[in-house]
């Protein structure tokens, strides 16, 4: 070895020894091959036609040419992401480009495994890369495992809710029976007692007793209606399907209903048919005439607006948030006030936007997470 | 031939080597299993040609691969724990590392890679491939656990030059 010159490693010692010496030609035409093959390795470029050297020398410096052209394509590709390339020949270069590949390959199909839920993937004998890899995806593994845990733990917690929420139910069931029972004894009596008393401040007070029991059992019925409310899991609805409702078509059988073309399915509490129901009950009620009703959607991609509108008088613009409190109203006060608790059950709001004297519009607005169109 | 063969494959016939061999334990020097692989085929090549040499060793990779997957990979759940366990054994037990290119579970073709193999890895190169019992041994494994016939064949080798022997693997077409 020359001194001074670089160290050549036991790879390139290998590789020199590989190479057979009748490649180190000493006339010029060698001189032109070989810096031809410094110009293809370091700029590329076609193979020129006037090749220097003999016509068996051409044809080997073509074949070098050509394989320095070949592994360029190779790795580009590789680079590229694309890891179907292809190399023609074989040996000392070759091998770990396609080993290189191989890995590549391999990497891409656990990748796949992963993505479909096989966590058992695992990297051996790639240095720091495996470590990570295999860290990452133990992780994955974890926290997979932990959200199933969780997962199964809120299933638990739901069962045992909805045991204690049916208990409830029938608990709230035999005592609102009970209250009926008594209040009607109540009424009654009253009834009966003002046929036979006589002095009228006495019989005022009996008939304000009578009304307050009556009061209290329509209070006491309405909440029968609602005693499903939160019960159920909510699910997917589309509002058209629950139009054809018997309580619903029954109700609208002398208006005209506009129903939306495009199709929406809602993520919302079982009893958003209830909603429904009161909102043309509503209509029929307060509207005053009303003929027509109308429900349409605005998509803005984030959140989805269900938009209910009839032809009636409409409501006022100092009432159009009162309409939502408990108690306000003409009939019970809990109509409005209800819808907003069942469609808050998936955090739907609700308001009023309507122009008084043109009719009423109601506007739904669905979070994102919570609606979806037909089919998607 | 059945009952008077003297050594019809059972498992049993690596023996108990615990027991057998208390002090040397189970493993030895790589160069051994060459030795007595090499010198068994080169008889074979010479008795019977290169060709027929061949497929006794994918026959024999081949029954090879079958007692292996019964006795080392058998309750396998499925394919992703198949080819995991598959991995895992060959490298546990210094056969080879294996890597998995493509597996298309629909059309069972697979492409297998095994780098470090136990019989061709460092072998000078050759250019042709030489994994003959390697490619049996996959068909045996893969027949076994798909229930359907393959074929196998090694497509780069360590002695063609490659650092890795890739496998192709396809079921035959009837």
């Amino acid at each position: 070895m020359t001194v001074g010159a670089p160290e050549i490693g036991p790879a390139g010692l290998r590789l020199m020894s590989a190479v057979p010496d009748r490649v180190f030609m000493t006339d010029n035409s060698g001189h032109d091959a070989l810096t031809l093959i410094e110009e293809v390795i370091e700029k590329g470029g076609d193979i020129p036609e006037d090749l220097p050297g003999s016509p068996e020398d051409q044809e080997k410096l073509k074949r070098i040419l050509g394989k320095i052209h070949e592994m360029h394509s190779f790795v580009s590709r590789m680079s590229e992401g694309d890891l179907d390339a292809k190399l023609s020949f074989r040996g000392y270069i070759a091998g770990p480009l396609k080993a290189l590949q191989s890995s590549l390959r391999h990497l891409t199909w656990q990748a796949k495994m992963i993505a479909e839920g096989d966590l058992s993937q695992r990297v051996d004998f790639m240095g720091d890369f495996s470590l990570s890899f295999n860290r990452m995806v133990a992780n994955l593994a974890d926290n997979r495992d932990q959200l199933i845990s969780r997962k199964e733990e809120l299933e638990r917690s739901y069962v045992a809710l909805s045991q204690a929420n049916n208990k409830l139910n029938i608990l709230s069931s035999i005592t609102r029976h009970d209250i009926l029972n008594h209040v009607m004894v109540i009424v009654n009596y009253c009834f009966l007692l003002k046929e036979v008393i006589t002095d009228p401040k006495l019989k005022k007070q009996l008939e304000a007793i009578e009304f307050s029991g009556k009061e209290i059992q329509h209070l006491i019925e309405f909440t029968r209606s609602y005693q499903d409310l939160g019960v159920l899991e909510p699910m997917w609805q589309r509002i058209p399907v629950i139009f054809t409702n018997p309580t619903i078509s029954g109700l609208v059988k002398d208006i005209t209903v506009q129903l939306p073309d495009q199709c929406y399915e809602i993520f919302a509490d079982q009893m958003l048919v209830k909603v429904m129901y009161n909102l043309v009950e509503n209509s029929i009620r307060h509207g005053g005439g009303v003929n027509e009703i109308r429900i349409s959607y605005v998509d803005e991609q984030s959140l989805l607006r269900i938009i209910y509108e009839d032809n009636g008088s409409g409501i006022s613009a100092d009432e159009k948030e009162k309409v939502f409190k408990r108690g306000y109203g003409k009939n019970t006060g809990l109509g409005l006030f209800l819808i907003r608790e069942i469609l808050s059950i998936t955090d739907i709001t609700i308001k009023e936007t309507g122009t008084p004297g043109k009719g009423v519009r109601f506007e739904m607005t669905v979070p994102e997470k919570y609606f979806r169109r037909c089919g998607s | 031939m059945g009952q008077s063969r003297k050594y019809e494959f059972k498992w049993e016939l690596l023996g108990d080597i615990e027991k057998g061999r208390p002090n040397l334990g189970n493993t030895t020097r790589l160069e051994v299993y060459r030795l007595m692989q090499y010198t068994l085929r080169d008889v074979l090549e010479q008795r019977y040609g290169d060709e027929e040499a061949d497929k006794i060793f994918r026959e024999a990779g081949k029954l090879s691969g079958r007692e292996f997957f019964h006795h080392l990979l058998s309750g396998c759940t499925g394919m992703h724990d198949f080819i995991r366990k598959f991995q895992e054994s060959l490298r546990e037990l210094g056969i080879g590392i294996l890597r998995v290119e493509e597996a298309d579970e629909i059309s069972g073709s697979f492409i297998l890679t095994v780098a470090e193999d136990l019989d061709c890895s460092g072998l000078p190169e050759l250019n042709y491939p030489v994994c003959t019992f390697d490619e049996g041994f996959i068909r045996g494994i893969l027949e076994e656990m798909t229930g359907n016939e393959y074929e196998v064949r090694e497509v780069d080798c360590w002695c063609t030059g490659d650092r890795t022997c890739r496998f192709e693997a396809n079921v035959r077409s009837s």
